[in-house]
């Protein structure tokens, strides 16, 4: 509590709540870094690839816990 | 929340000092005032307190730099842990001591957020200058939601740049998935092309066939047949030129019968020369018979035309039997070569002669071989077709592995950016919302209190504000109820910057009484730096106002401000700092040092006008003339014990304390009636003074007579400067009186 009110957060954490996706799996990790506001305003672009990958990888670790 | 000690350490401007920090401490006064000139270390000050208790800092966003670089003394060791500790009291009363150590982890969390209980400034003059933003987003900033307009910008980008991705792949599949289904087409055809041409099972026979036999055999047999035909050729030629040959040896020998070669033609020669120089010779000149001379010649011409004759046949019989050689050695040629490949292709002989019977086997031999040689033919044909189908069919079959891999691609990115459409739509109404609910949670009655307060202007009195916020379209409708009008207006077209920013002010000021615990700091950065002169005077009485009810710390680098607002206090309610450069720790570095501002007397403040008077600035002068006046009547009114009724303590001024009876008192206590009496009256000759001092009831006690900005059109530097010349004799008069 002793942080800032941090509205980004707690904006996230809510929609969060109702949108159970992979990506915001992703954006959550990010949140240490309080998801790249203080970065450039192509952070989030820059970042698609990595997206990509998390959600690949994510499947692969679905079709094994499947198989 | 109420602070009573920060001590700070290579934080900002404050330098790393391990055994002697540096420390405000408010001891038991409730106020903290800091004042300092530009670079001195206010702002410092201001981040290292607002750092300490939230772990944030607005400057590190305004300057987008990382927020250790800005937090970090320059001068700091790298060994060097700075901190900032803050002692204080919380709700229940019960002292408390928070430390954060930079770069460290926090010892234990604050029972509350402070955050709304910083007012920057900046953000208030960004809010009132920032006109290219829309309202919304002036509204957001001004409220310190920027974060979530600027994820949401980087959220649209990144949603932009998914869905690019998406489309781009989705053509890459596309193009793909056609380029087989052109090939699966092409595929059928050859299908169709070999059931047609070799039936069913043309699968098995194209497999059996080797493209490399059949090639070198084709080429053989058309090899074969190219020979054949010459061959056959170069006999007809052969039998042509012999013909031609026996015609000719068969004239020439008919020639040969009747002359000797050579003498003939010396005979011939002469004779016709001779009967051709001698005209009219009727006798022969070797018989002497008697000749007609033309007869003669003619036959010695024609003679001599049969013998030319022969010779050429002669000549043309070597050339013919040259050219019959040729063609033998070539017919014997081509006749090896057909029994070679024969022998090759066949496996067995071939007897090749020049007879008629052998002629006419091998001409329908080569027929045969034709025939063979188209089928040949398209035996290569559909080998090479064949061939291709083969490749298709490879690439089909890793074309459509590949078109798995890239339709699990497609859609993959087609999930990402489904997902991250459907989070922004998601995001964009939370945050809508959030912004929406603040706006609505902020008291517009409040608001309007607090813009009317520091805005003081009878004829532009706002009834009240209508700010709506539109979560759909992300706008707001910001509207105006002004006094004596029945319509509302458009409030930013009618505000001026001056009222944009009493607006500004009015908000956080609003929305940190909600969200702060009735009895906490609050805590402004130059809270003048974007107020004009005019409400300046309407926004310290506001900020009095505010102090009964929160401990206020205040920064400032205006030292009338400063002053001013000190004065507004008791002394024995707030402490007041400097800042200015020194070296402590170093005798070379610069650093920002705090020390104990000097105490407020009647002497210092004359000081400070008649500094102001020498600048000309009149305004600051009769200000500091006031404030003189005003320090030493309350030390007198300290000293008479000047009773006051409680209930107007807070708003006590120079009048309040005529209306109580000061001067009577004084006389009372200390005689000497008539010189009290010409010392105030000197005094109230002066019109500055003259309201001031009045014991009149004219003015209702708990209003201010006049600021002195609303006559100052009217002051002359003569008149000020009489003015403090006057105080200085009426505060000498005094001091020595109470000695």
């Amino acid at each position: 509590m002793s942080k800032k009110r941090n509205v980004l957060k707690e904006v996230i954490y809510i929609v969060s709540i109702e949108d159970h996706t992979r990506f915001v799996e992703y954006l959550l990790k990010l949140q240490d870094i309080n998801f790249g506001v203080e970065e450039n305003e192509n952070f989030l672009k820059n970042k698609y690839e990595e997206i990509f990958k998390f959600y690949k990888e994510q499947e692969q670790k679905n079709e094994n816990k499947e198989n | 929340m109420r602070i009573k000690k920060i001590e700070i350490n290579g934080i900002r401007g404050f330098a790393y000092r391990k055994d002697s920090p540096h420390i405000i401490d408010l001891l038991n006064y409730r106020h903290l005032f800091l004042y300092g000139e530009n670079g001195t270390g206010k702002s410092s000050f201001f981040d290292a307190l607002e750092w300490g208790l939230t772990g944030e800092i607005e400057e590190s966003k305004a300057r987008k730099v990382e927020k250790n670089d800005i937090l970090r003394n320059k001068f700091s060791e790298e060994q060097d842990r700075p901190y900032v500790k803050i002692l204080y009291k919380n709700r229940d009363q019960e002292e408390k001591v928070f430390i954060r150590f930079l770069n460290g982890k926090d010892t234990f969390e604050l029972e509350e957020i402070v955050s709304d209980n910083f007012i920057d400034a900046k953000r208030i003059e960004n809010f009132v200058i920032d006109t290219r933003k829309s309202l919304w987003n002036r509204f957001a900033n001004l409220l310190g939601f920027e974060d979530l307009i600027l994820f949401e910008k980087r959220l649209i980008r990144l949603k932009n740049e998914a869905k690019r991705k998406y489309e781009e792949s989705e053509k890459i599949f596309n193009n793909k998935r056609k380029e087989i289904e052109d090939l699966e087409s092409k595929k059928q055809q050859l299908e169709t092309e070999f059931e047609e041409k070799l039936g069913k099972d043309w699968g098995s026979l194209l497999r059996s066939k080797e493209k490399e036999k059949v090639t070198e055999k084709f080429s053989d047999l058309e090899n074969l047949n190219k020979a054949i035909n010459y061959y056959l050729q170069s006999v007809e030629e052969k039998h042509e030129l012999n013909s031609e040959l026996e015609e000719l040896e068969k004239k020439l020998k008919r020639i040969k019968s009747t002359l000797s070669e050579a003498a003939i033609s010396k005979i011939i020669e002469e004779a016709y020369n001779y009967f051709k120089e001698t005209q009219e010779i009727d006798k022969c000149p070797v018989c002497g018979q008697p000749i007609r001379y033309k007869d003669v010649l003619n036959r010695l011409a024609g003679l001599r035309q049969r013998l030319n004759e022969a010779i050429q046949f002669n000549n043309k019989i070597k050339n013919l039997e040259d050219d019959i050689d040729n063609k033998d050695k070539k017919v014997n040629e081509y006749n090896s070569n057909i029994e070679k490949l024969y022998l090759k292709l066949y496996d067995s002989e071939i007897k090749v002669e020049e007879s008629e019977n052998a002629l006419q086997m091998l001409s329908s031999k080569k027929g045969e071989f034709e025939k063979e040689i188209e089928q040949l033919r398209d035996i290569i044909q559909l080998l090479e077709s064949w061939g291709r189908y083969k490749e298709i069919v490879d690439t089909v079959r890793k074309g459509q592995e590949n078109l798995e891999n890239l339709s699990d691609e497609k859609n993959l990115k087609k999930k990402i950016w489904k997902d991250v459409r459907n989070f922004h739509v998601k995001y964009k109404e939370k945050y809508s919302e959030t912004i929406s609910n603040e706006l609505v949670r902020i008291s517009k009655e409040k608001v309007t209190e607090i813009f009317n307060k520091i805005n003081q202007s009878d004829n532009e009195v706002v009834e009240s504000f209508i700010i709506e916020p539109d979560v759909e379209k992300t706008e707001i409708t910001f509207q105006a109820k002004i006094r004596g009008r029945e319509e509302m207006i458009n409030a930013i077209s009618f505000l001026s910057t001056a009222h944009l920013r009493c607006l500004g002010f009015a908000l956080l000021i609003s929305r940190m009484q909600i969200h702060s615990n009735p009895i906490g700091f609050i805590a402004i950065d130059d809270p003048i730096y974007s107020v004009d002169h005019e409400h300046r005077y309407f926004l310290i009485k506001y900020l009095k106002e505010l102090g009964n009810d929160y401990q206020l710390i205040i920064t400032t680098s205006d030292r009338i401000f400063y002053d001013l607002i000190r004065h507004q206090f008791n002394s024995n309610s707030c402490v007041a700092y400097k800042t200015y450069l020194g070296s402590y720790s170093s005798p070379v570095n610069n650093e920002v040092v705090l020390g104990v501002e000097i105490k407020s007397s009647p002497q210092n403040y004359i000081e400070e006008a008649e500094k102001h008077l020498n600048h000309k600035d009149l305004r600051a002068a009769s200000l500091y003339s006031r404030l003189a006046l005003e320090t030493v009547l309350f030390t007198v009114a300290e000293k008479v014990n000047l009773k006051i009724p409680y209930k107007r303590i807070n708003k006590l001024g120079v009048r309040a304390l005529m209306h109580q009876g000061l001067k009577e008192k004084l006389k009372k206590e200390y005689g000497c009636d008539n010189d009290i009496d010409k010392q105030f009256q000197n005094l109230s000759d002066h019109r500055y003074f003259r309201a001031l001092l009045s014991q009149s009831k004219g003015y209702p006690l708990d209003e201010e007579v006049h600021f002195p900005h609303e006559e100052r059109a009217s002051y002359t530097v003569e008149e000020v400067k009489e003015v403090i010349e006057t105080l200085k004799v009426f505060i000498d008069f005094l001091t020595r009186l109470l000695e």
